[in-house]
Parts: C-alpha cells; sequence; structure tokens
C-alpha cells in the first residue's frame, strides 16, 4: 500500500508553540505545587509538623545508612520556636521538576507505631481537652463565639530507618554532587512522635479562623546522627549554597527550631510576638508581586510555641486582629 | 520493540525503590504526535494547536498515576485527544467545509517551500472529503503514528477491521491524489 503520500501531511509544531505549551505546563504544575504549599501551610497542623519535618529530614535522613547504631537516642528535637527560610523560587521549581515520589521512595524504610486515624469531631472543648489529653487553650477574643467545629486528631508515631545510598541518589537527582551522607548513618532509627492535635474552627461574620494546637512533635535520634550536619545537607537540597547553607546551619539551633521553607514569590513572613513567644505570621497574599504590607488583609497563618506546645492560628481577616487573637489563646 | 516504545522507556529511569519519568521528554515525544492527530483530524493548524494545549493541559493534571505505565499514559491521552477533536467536530462541523481548498496557493510556484506548502494543502482538502469515522482512522494512523492494534484499542474496533479500512481509505485517498497531480 503506497501511502508515503500520507506521511507528507504531517508536520512539527512550531517551536514557539512547543516552547510555551511546555512553559504553560511546567507552570502550572509550579502553580499547582505553590497552591499545595498554601493550601497546606495554611491548613497546617501538628501532625503536618511531623510529616513535614520527615520531608526535610527525609531529604536528609533517608540519606542515613547501614549499620545500626546504639539504640538509646541522645538527641531530642521538639519545635520550641519557628522560623522561615526563604528559598529561590527556581529552585522550588527545579524540585518539581524531579517527580520525585518521596512518600514512595521512603515507603520502605517507614515502620509505622502508632497510626493517627481519622479526626473525629468533639462536643464540647472540655471533651476535646480529655479526649487529646491536654487542656485546650482557646482565643478570648471571639468572647461570644463558640467553636462551629471541634476536631480531634489521635497521636501516631514511627520510625524511619536512614539509607544512606538512598539519600546519596536523592542528592545527586537534586542535583547536589559536592555533598557527601556521612556514611555512619547508615541504618539510623529516626523516632517521630506526633501527640494528639485539637482544631478549632470559628466562624466569624467577616473571617473564618482556625485554631490548631498540640503538644510538640518529637523526633528521636540515635547517638552520632549530627542535626546539624543532616541540616546542612537539606539546607543545600533547598538551593543554598555550600557556603550559605554551613553558614546558617552552625546558626540555627537544630534541636528546637522548626524550619518552614518558603518561596520567596509566595508570601510575605516576618517574626511576631505572641504572648511573649516567639512566632512567625505568615501572609500569603503579600506575594513579592504585589507587595503589601504584611498587616493587610489575606490568608495569614501564624505559627508559635509556648510551653512544649505548638499553635497555628490562620484566618482571612486582617493580620493585625489574627495576632491580637493570637495573642489571647490561653 | 518500536522506536516509540523504546524512547518512553527512554524516559523512565527505573530504580530498584521508584520510578522517575522525565515528563520534559514525555511532552517532547508526544506534542508532535497529539499535534499531527488533531491537524489530520481538523485540517486547521491553529485549532490544531488549540486542542494539543488543551489535551496536555488535562492530561497534564493527573499523568502522576500513569508514572508506573507510560504505554497507558499515551493511550490515555489520546483518549482525551479524541474526545475534545469529536466535540469540536460536533460543535463546529457546520463550519469546516472545505476552508483548505482555499488555502491552496498557485501550483506553479517556483519555490520549493511553496510547492511544499501547496502539497500539504491538496492533501488537506482531501482529507476534508473523508467523512467523520474515515478521517479519524487517518489521524490517529498517520497523525499519532498509532498501529493498528492500538488503534483498535482507541476505537473499540477488531485489528483485521482497522487494517482492511484504513487500506480502502488509503487507495481511495491515492486515486483522488493521483487525479488531482494529473490534473496540474
Amino acid at each position: 500500500m503506497d501511502d508515503e503520500f500520507l506521511k507528507n501531511y504531517q508536520q512539527a509544531p512550531r517551536p514557539e508553540f512547543a516552547r510555551q505549551l511546555q512553559d504553560k505546563l511546567n507552570g502550572g504544575t509550579n502553580m499547582l505545587k505553590q497552591k499545595t504549599w498554601r493550601h497546606n501551610v495554611m491548613r497546617w497542623s501538628p501532625a503536618l509538623i511531623a510529616a513535614t519535618l520527615v520531608l526535610a529530614l527525609a531529604l536528609v535522613i533517608a540519606l542515613p545508612p547501614a549499620r545500626a547504631l546504639a539504640q538509646d537516642f541522645l538527641n531530642l528535637f521538639r519545635v520550641k520556636k519557628f522560623a522561615a527560610l526563604t528559598i529561590d523560587p527556581a529552585r522550588m521549581k527545579q524540585l518539581d521538576n524531579l517527580d520525585l515520589d518521596t512518600e514512595k521512595l521512603l515507603a520502605d524504610d517507614v515502620e509505622i507505631l502508632q497510626k493517627p486515624g481519622e479526626p473525629t469531631q468533639a462536643a464540647s472543648v472540655q471533651e476535646a481537652s480529655e479526649r487529646a489529653g491536654f487542656t485546650v487553650a482557646v482565643p478570648s477574643a471571639p468572647s461570644n463565639a463558640a467553636p462551629s467545629q471541634i476536631l480531634v486528631q489521635g497521636a501516631g508515631a514511627f520510625v524511619l530507618t536512614a539509607d544512606t545510598q538512598k539519600l546519596q541518589e536523592l542528592l545527586e537527582i537534586a542535583g547536589i554532587h559536592d555533598a557527601q551522607v556521612p556514611a555512619q548513618l547508615n541504618g539510623a532509627k529516626i523516632t517521630v512522635r506526633k501527640p494528639a492535635a485539637v482544631v478549632l474552627t470559628y466562624k466569624l461574620q467577616r473571617a473564618k479562623l482556625t485554631l490548631i494546637q498540640s503538644p510538640s512533635p518529637e523526633v528521636e535520634l540515635p547517638q552520632g546522627v549530627e542535626l546539624k550536619q543532616l541540616g546542612e545537607i537539606g539546607l543545600r537540597v533547598l538551593g543554598l549554597s555550600q557556603a550559605d547553607a554551613h553558614n546558617f546551619a552552625q546558626n540555627v539551633d537544630w534541636s528546637s527550631t522548626f524550619l518552614i521553607p518558603i518561596p520567596a514569590n509566595a508570601a510575605e513572613v516576618r517574626q511576631v510576638n505572641v504572648n511573649g513567644a516567639e512566632g512567625l505570621m505568615i501572609n500569603a497574599s503579600a506575594t513579592a508581586q504585589n507587595r503589601r504590607s504584611p498587616y493587610a488583609e489575606g490568608d495569614t497563618l501564624i505559627l508559635w510555641a509556648n510551653n512544649g506546645m505548638v499553635y497555628a492560628l490562620q484566618g482571612s481577616g486582617a493580620a493585625t486582629d489574627l495576632l491580637e487573637l493570637a495573642s489571647s489563646v490561653q | 520493540m518500536s522506536a516509540q516504545k523504546q524512547s518512553l522507556r527512554a524516559a523512565i529511569n527505573l530504580t530498584t525503590t521508584n520510578v522517575n519519568v522525565n515528563w520534559n521528554a514525555v511532552y517532547r515525544q508526544e506534542l508532535p504526535r497529539v499535534y499531527n492527530y488533531f491537524r489530520y483530524r481538523l485540517g486547521d493548524d491553529a485549532l490544531a494547536e488549540d486542542l494539543t494545549s488543551a489535551t496536555f493541559e488535562k492530561a497534564w493534571r493527573a499523568r502522576e498515576k500513569y508514572k508506573r505505565d507510560l504505554a497507558a499514559f499515551s493511550t490515555w491521552l489520546f483518549a482525551i485527544a479524541r474526545n475534545l477533536a469529536t466535540d469540536h467536530w460536533r460543535t463546529h462541523r457546520a463550519q469546516v467545509s472545505f476552508d483548505a481548498l482555499e488555502k491552496i496557493p498557485a501550483p506553479d510556484s517556483p519555490h520549493d517551500a511553496f510547492a511544499r506548502q501547496a502539497e500539504i494543502a491538496q492533501l488537506g482538502a482531501l482529507l476534508q472529503q473523508l467523512n467523520e469515522h474515515e478521517r479519524e482512522l487517518i489521524a490517529l494512523k498517520y497523525g499519532a503514528e498509532l498501529n493498528n492494534r492500538e488503534i483498535a484499542k482507541q476505537l473499540g474496533m477488531s485489528e483485521s477491521n482497522v487494517g482492511t479500512t484504513l487500506h480502502r481509505i488509503v487507495i481511495k485517498l491515492r486515486e483522488r491524489w493521483d487525479s488531482t497531480i494529473a490534473d496540474e
């Protein structure tokens, strides 16, 4: 069958069209991820802290390697303060484009000790306190408002066994060729414990508020695992240069600071004081392209830790009002 | 193994614990096929670009589901493309008359590029004379470059029926093509 003449109708797509569509697809992915990031941050919960910690440590932690170390956990991470780490959106895009399925990648290395289960509703703050095992704090500012919903999320725990070779491969995939995962970390077991959490939702006239609270999650690391060393590698993955990562790592208290990576163009971040505790205010509406005061109205998240508890207050009203509400939580 | 499948395989980096897909490579592989499917199917370059964009945007949102089976992704991609083409054809068939005929440049152009353009336009005009089913078969075969088995899967036909029908259509087009050339 002579069908060559039909093949002559084929034509390559215009390079300009091909490039624009590819940019659109990559940009769309990026936008989707940014939306996911924003959604996650805005829906932040202590559970997410643990999960994010694992992801953050995962890049770091999964790295670790093959020899079971002493099982007595001498290093303990507890959240005492939050700090923002501004990262280059281009680097985030690069990481996005890697299409790494971290969950799947680590599936063989994670042992679930306790499943948190699905969040369940509580009829009152008192019931939530009893079920969660701590006294639930409430904001006093919406004085007459009762929470429209109270959810209790059970505690969870898992152990991650570090795999140096896997982490080294991850680093290579991420384009980090000059960082070496410490071989002695292979087989190290990192235990993450996420205590129960309570989520209070308030529906006010002009805004919706969500307050999440939980005792600090804990990460137990075996003797010999240097958080600073792991943190430095994690910073490299996030795009910091070797020198910057080293300097930054030297100045962070890795045993108590929870780092939140934020793309430079996605939000404005500032440190705030919440009842004497150092907190972080993230205003997702104040982008680099639309730079406004962090006190402008928009989606705002305030994170702080106090007396062994971590709190996240998210709302869509004026940021100043939200800060006032956060300060009233007791 | 076909070159296409080899190329798709090359886009996947298999490790013992994970499957990493170079989606940019998949994009480069599939873009000309989807674009040409629409050109053969609808005969309009600008429209082909629009519908190609729509196809990829739709497919890209859920591509992760197919990371372990890129062949299924390709099948799914063309299922989306076919739906978009069918929707467009049903909505706009009154307007798709024979626009391509009007684009046929004068055949006596001295320039090769112009001659090539004329040939493409003439082929486009011939494709316009096919009914929807015939055009779909041609678009999947010569635009998307699917083999008969893949076309059969897309259209719910038997592989032999696809082969027979395609043969008949090509013979018909060949006769018309030769006739067009002879008239010139």
